[in-house]
């Protein structure tokens, strides 16, 4: 059996990647940072994000076959680099562990009021650490699975139609919102995780040359559920409403009734989890690539270990929802800035080495 | 003249002793190859030496391993014809094998094959006819439609059954000895151009690299040979019917026959395999496709149905339904442990019972099964010691669990069952979820014979989904499953 991710696969890990808890809070960040009618803005951020993976895919256009570390290397030493990659190693695993903090912290407050947060949120590292030490294929296998598991929670929203009205999205567009770049970065941070996907390249099955067009489609479908989302919630309930709670998704969740179940909302943000597990998974497991090129000999099955550990001393400090958010700002904004950058740098050394091999030839 | 005639007589003389010796020296020969044969066998009160000194033959063979018409006919009966040792025309017969080999004859009588000793000639004849059990239907894989017979203890007529289903001189077979003291015998089995070589070649030497004294049966050499031996799931899934092993060398598998064991081993195998049966291609495709789907159901209803009664019960009472909360708090009231216990007393006691049941004489067992399930359910309501809701939970978990086709994959479920039911008791929804988790990180890691252990589901191989979930109309199955890596993808070639 080829040992390479399909392209089907690379959909649903970037879908997996992208989506997050951030889908519970999206809403009330629309409706607080951008006004009425926000959830235009998941389509133009989409759009933006695009645009960056564009960059990406112009990346492996011109790569031909070398990977990240090679494009890197070919202009700058390895040791030069080094320090470069054990710093992005570690922002993307302290994300990675914020991202799970955060989740934790929220169930933490429906189910487990009483209970240690270090004990739940050692669970959740356990469970990282047991899949991040598996290889990419077992990996992008177990996401497959986590998605046929998660995405029928997406048609919970037909539940809700019959009670949304087109009138509560009000005929004004981008009113009373507070319009700020840092809205914008923080809505922009619901997205990422496509960058994952520069040090994915040797893992891919390339047998079909337009492989990359999966990695549009997962973000597609990332697009589609956070648009479809944020819809239902502006037409559920109303703008003044949604500014203030804060986790409208949630809400909207827990007005469900089955015959036999009733408040699904418990179950239904358990099952979240796994798309937190591999958003945190994929980020370590990136951090886990980097750090064993900037520090190659370290033994490598000491990486993940390691990698968990520090970030884990350092985010030990937070506990609470509020003080979780300026971290979770700061590094998803660093975040932002590596999805970014690091194509762009990428690109640029690439263009680099095309002059030095065009003057080197004549 | 007489000088002459003394040295003819001399030369006479020195030639009839040369025979003389060499006589004795064969004699000595053949007699010490036969006592290094019969020598092995020293105090095997059951195996049976004859001799014929007029005609310098001794024949040996265990009489329990021959058959007793083929002893008379091929081998007793040409002996009492044979009137001196000089003619002995039988032994020049196809089906007597000559050999000087000690190993090949000690094999030979150990297989049922009789030793003719003549001289210091050795010959072996195949007069086998082991007594073994009659052709029955499968008592672990019952059927409605389709097939009855299954397989038995004996190779031989395992062989010939899968024989009679795939005529086809394609269908290739080794034979490897296993068993450093038993001498068992495995045969492996592919059909050339369907099976790929690779993984022919991979089987086989997994079988030749093992190191054992013996091996009883084909579950035993599962477990020598799987890709993860200390997983939880089996990797290889075990078949007693030759219509299933047709079916699986058809699609490329490669099969594996233990002599001694009624199971035949069907590589690769996926976790979906174990929940197919035969009678879902011998019904309507509708009818196969929803009781396969009712299977699938079963299985998540045994996992975690009384998991989600332990979280809900616990952790989450805003789950239930108002109607159901009443009565449910209601019959939980007089119970004095938690969730999680009541439940781990119940769910151990039915695997006693189910084991119970299983180890007793099958009249036995029956009733010691029913009264069992209904006076300890009823007395444990009664005595206050379980709520009934949680019976009804418990017996709806066993009873879908007999509805997985496979015995052994039936019992890794129910292993695992408990493990979520601990997560459950601990953590509620979240704990289900996690032990969901691991189970599928853990199943997702697994492999059968190299080939992904979730196939077609994870990796998603579209084509094979007409016979996942769904069981197509045979019009739709036009290729071969993706999972045995076969290179002739195109059924009916």
């Amino acid at each position: 059996m080829s040992e390479k991710i399909a392209p089907f696969h690379l959909a649903i890990l970037i879908y997996m990647i992208q989506s997050g808890v951030t889908l519970y809070k999206l809403p009330r960040m629309l409706a607080v940072n951008f006004g009425t009618n926000g959830w235009i803005m998941v389509l133009i951020v989409s759009f933006v994000a695009g645009i960056n993976i564009f960059l990406i895919s112009l990346v492996n256009r011109f790569r031909k076959g070398e990977s990240v570390f090679e494009i890197m290397e070919g202009l700058i030493p390895r040791k030069v680099m080094a320090p470069f990659y054990i710093l992005l190693a570690l922002i993307w695993s302290i994300f990675a562990l914020l991202v799970g903090k955060d989740y934790i912290l929220i169930t933490q407050v429906l189910t487990f009021q009483n209970s240690s947060l270090l004990l739940l949120y050692s669970i959740v590292l356990i469970l990282a650490f047991y899949l991040v030490v598996k290889d990419i294929y077992t990996i992008s296998k177990t996401t497959t699975i986590f998605f046929f598991l998660t995405i029928w929670m997406t048609f919970l929203l037909i539940y809700h139609i019959p009670y949304s009205s087109i009138m509560r999205l009000t005929p004004f567009i981008f009113k009373e919102g507070t319009h700020s770049i840092r809205g914008l970065i923080e809505v922009y941070t619901a997205f990422l995780g496509f960058e994952i996907v520069l040090f994915l390249f040797p893992y891919i099955d390339q047998k079909k040359p337009k492989w990359f067009l999966s990695v549009y489609v997962g973000h597609i479908i990332t697009t589609v559920v956070y648009t479809l989302t944020c819809i239902v919630s502006f037409m559920y309930f109303s703008f003044e409403q949604l500014k203030l709670i804060s986790f409208p998704v949630l809400n909207l969740i827990s007005y469900v009734e089955i015959e036999l179940i009733e408040r699904i909302e418990s179950l239904v943000f358990n099952l979240f989890l796994m798309k937190i597990l591999i958003t945190v998974v994929m980020y370590l497991w990136a951090a886990k690539l980097l750090l064993h090129r900037g520090m190659p000999s370290m033994n490598e099955k000491w990486l993940a270990p390691i990698l968990i550990l520090v970030a884990f001393f350092i985010t030990l400090r937070v506990d609470v929802v509020y003080e979780l958010a300026p971290w979770l700002l700061i590094f998803g904004f660093a975040a932002a800035g590596i999805a970014i950058g690091l194509p762009v740098l990428l690109l640029f050394v690439l263009w680099v080495r095309r002059l030095g091999r065009r003057r080197r030839h004549g | 003249m007489g000088v002459n005639r003394m040295k003819g007589r001399t030369t006479k003389l020195l030639h009839k002793l040369k025979e003389l010796k060499q006589e004795a020296v064969e004699k000595d020969h053949s007699a010490s190859f036969q006592k290094k044969v019969t020598e092995n066998f020293s105090g095997c009160d059951d195996l049976v030496q004859r001799t014929f000194p007029e005609l310098n033959i001794t024949i040996i063979y265990f009489l329990h391993m021959v058959n007793e018409n083929l002893l008379e006919m091929d081998l007793l009966a040409p002996i009492y014809h044979a009137s001196d040792e000089t003619s002995l025309p039988f032994l020049k017969r196809s089906n007597f094998h000559k050999t000087d080999d000690e190993k090949k004859v000690i094999h030979g009588i150990l297989n049922g094959e009789a030793a003719v000793f003549h001289w210091d000639r050795a010959y072996l004849i195949n007069i086998s006819g082991p007594k073994h059990r009659e052709i029955q239907p499968s008592e672990t894989e019952t059927t409605i439609t389709g097939p009855h017979e299954g397989f038995v203890e004996s190779s031989e007529i395992n062989l010939s059954m899968i024989r009679r289903r795939v005529k086809s001189p394609h269908l290739k077979m080794n034979e490897i000895p296993v068993g450093e003291v038993s001498k068992g015998s495995v045969f492996v089995l592919h059909i050339k151009g369907i099976a790929n070589d690779e993984v022919v070649g991979d089987m086989i030497n997994r079988i030749e690299k093992i190191e054992i004294d013996a091996v009883y049966d084909a579950h035993m050499l599962t477990q020598l040979i799987e890709d993860q031996p200390n997983a939880l799931f089996p990797q290889f899934m075990l078949r007693e019917r030759p219509d299933a092993i047709a079916a699986a060398l058809v699609e490329g598998k490669i099969v594996i026959v233990v002599d001694g064991s009624p199971s035949v081993i069907i590589s690769p195998s996926s976790f979906f395999d174990f929940f197919q049966t035969g009678d879902d291609y011998y019904q309507r495709w509708i009818t196969g496709t929803a009781t396969r789907l009712l299977r699938f159901g079963a299985f998540i209803i045994t996992i975690g149905f009384t998991a989600l009664y332990v979280s809900v019960t616990t952790f989450q009472y805003e789950m239930i339904p108002q109607s159901l909360l009443t009565t449910l708090a209601g019959s939980r009231s007089k119970v004095p442990f938690n969730p999680l216990y009541e439940a781990l007393i119940m769910e151990i006691t039915l695997e006693f019972l189910r084991e119970a049941g299983a180890r007793l004489p099958t009249k036995v067992g029956q009733t010691i099964g029913i009264v069992g399930g209904i006076v300890i359910g009823q007395a444990a309501v009664q005595a206050g010691i379980t709520s009934n809701v949680l019976i009804i939970v418990v017996a709806s978990s066993a009873i879908t669990s007999f509805v997985v086709p496979s015995y052994v994959m039936s019992a890794s479920i129910r292993l695992a069952r408990f493990g979520l039911i601990l997560l459950a008791g601990l953590l509620g929804n979240l704990g289900i979820v996690i032990g969901v988790i691991l189970l599928v990180i853990h199943l997702s890691s697994l492999t059968s014979a190299g080939a992904p252990y979730l196939a077609p589901l994870s990796p998603f191989f579209r084509k094979d989904w007409v016979d996942f979930l769904l069981r197509a109309p045979y019009s739709l199955m036009k290729t071969r499953p993706a999972l045995p890596r076969t290179s002739n993808k195109k059924r009916k070639q």
